[in-house]
């Protein structure tokens, strides 16, 4: 029998939701919020309603935004370019953005190719990016999907569409990270890098 | 015991367990540093472990069709995987034969039972993947490897196909019909498939339409008990959408 009280046993069962947490980690988290930080707790709960109420995804790119179209859809610089990313999850975005290196736009899956967790070509929005490619203005779509075998079968699909409405592609390389160190790697990566070994 | 002693004892522990052949068939997070990884073994069958994604510095290899060999502890149903390492490079797999292969994942996944041992299993998989591997990307080619793994599979669990003799131990005849009737076989019928077509299937005609839709009926009625009323993703996930030049070959044509 549970020694918590409804609500205590509420907020554990609510804090499950979360990654990685099971029922330890929650009644570890709410009993720190309860005795340490209810201020904390309360902007927590403040920011997760709003959030869940208010954030929805981009109607162009499909990543989380307030608006109907995020910052970088409704910049006409960048809504304009002919240059198409097509990434696996808003936090691909990011990192993307964090290089400014691109300044094109993005369409975002929110997941990969993946039949054993039910993750199919409607979950990934392909229907509305096949949509956008239709539209005639993309010269060329770069696959920006993880480099594992979902990511790889998730490219290839996306890369028939384009073939299809005879749109160039494009896969980002892969290889030795920078600060990596060869004996570390694995042999499928060192294995790219040599097959896409650059001229010196 | 003491940090150091338990060290000692992990350890230990690993100089001993033996060392096991597996290919991963599918991995789901667990928590920010752990994976549960659905692996396949010579002899153990398939069995679920946990493991991490990093040792040490090192990212571990955790990707389906590629070798690998690792130590597993844990009487429970939930291994843990000890060491693992690749044994082999990546089965370098393409386009339609890596959805091919990821459908190949799924039908284990969903019909061969947690920890069923089984001497075959693992070999027909790897020639499986081999084989999708050499051909060239063309359903012609891909469709029989999958059709000969769907038997080799029934097989193993104690459904094999004769191919040749009828539920009463006579050969089959070309110019007859025959119904598969559970538990006894081909037995003649006056609908149903055609004598020709099983021995075409038995011959491997593949380069036949007929063999090969065939097959597909086939292999998906004999299937279709085990998987019961939850379709297969990969066929649904593929069935409206999937440009004409990667159809699945375990679509219908008008599907």
């Amino acid at each position: 029998m549970t020694a918590n009280t409804p609500l205590l046993q509420q907020l554990i069962d609510a804090l499950k939701a979360l990654p990685g947490v099971g029922p330890k980690t929650a009644q570890r988290m709410a009993f720190q919020l309860l005795e340490r930080n209810r201020e904390g707790g309360r902007k927590l709960g403040t920011a997760l309603l709003h959030a869940m109420e208010h954030i929805g995804q981009c109607q162009s790119c499909r990543t989380f935004s307030e608006q109907e179209l995020c910052a970088i859809c409704s910049d006409p610089s960048r809504s304009q370019s002919s240059l198409l990313c097509v990434v696996g999850s808003s936090a691909d975005l990011q990192a993307i953005e964090q290089t400014g290196q691109f300044d094109g736009r993005y369409f975002v899956l929110m997941g990969q190719l993946s039949p054993l967790d039910g993750i199919g070509p409607a979950e990934l929005g392909l229907d509305r990016l096949e949509q956008q490619l239709a539209k005639g203005d993309v010269e060329e779509v770069i696959l920006a999907t993880n480099p594992t075998m979902e990511g790889e079968a998730t490219a290839y699909y996306i890369a028939e569409l384009c073939h299809r409405q005879q749109i160039s592609v494009s896969r980002l390389a892969q290889g030795v990270p920078v600060g990596g160190e060869l004996e570390y790697l694995d042999g499928s990566t060192l294995s790219h890098a040599f097959s896409g070994r650059k001229r010196f | 015991m003491s940090a150091p002693c338990a060290a000692w004892g992990m350890a230990r522990t690993s100089l001993t367990t033996p060392w096991h052949a597996a290919y991963i068939l599918h991995s789901r997070p667990l928590a920010e540093h752990k994976v549960i990884l659905q692996l396949l073994l010579p002899e153990l069958g398939r069995l679920s472990a946990v493991v991490r994604k990093r040792s040490g510095k090192q990212r571990q290899p955790l990707q389906p069709f590629q070798l690998l060999t690792l130590q597993l502890t844990g009487s429970h149903e939930l291994k843990t995987i000890l060491k693992l390492e690749e044994q082999a490079p990546g089965i370098p797999l393409q386009g339609v034969a890596l959805l091919c292969a990821f459908y190949l994942n799924e039908l284990l996944c969903r019909v061969w039972p947690d920890n069923l041992a089984s001497d075959q299993l693992f070999s027909l998989y790897q020639t499986a993947l081999q084989h999708l591997q050499q051909q060239p990307a063309q359903l012609e080619q891909l469709e029989p490897v999958l059709r000969q793994f769907e038997f080799a599979l029934l097989a193993e669990l104690g459904q094999p196909v004769d191919w040749q003799l009828d539920a009463s131990g006579q050969p089959l005849q070309p110019q007859l019909c025959y119904s598969w009737q559970h538990e006894q076989g081909w037995c003649p019928a006056e609908q149903g498939f055609s004598g020709l077509l099983l021995q075409q299937i038995d011959q491997g005609f593949w380069s036949e339409p007929g063999c090969r839709q065939a097959a597909k009926k086939i292999s998906r009625m004999l299937l279709q008990p085990l998987l019961g009323d939850k379709p297969l993703q990969s066929r649904g996930l593929f069935s409206q959408r999937i440009p004409e030049t990667a159809r699945m070959p375990w679509q219908d044509e008008h599907s």
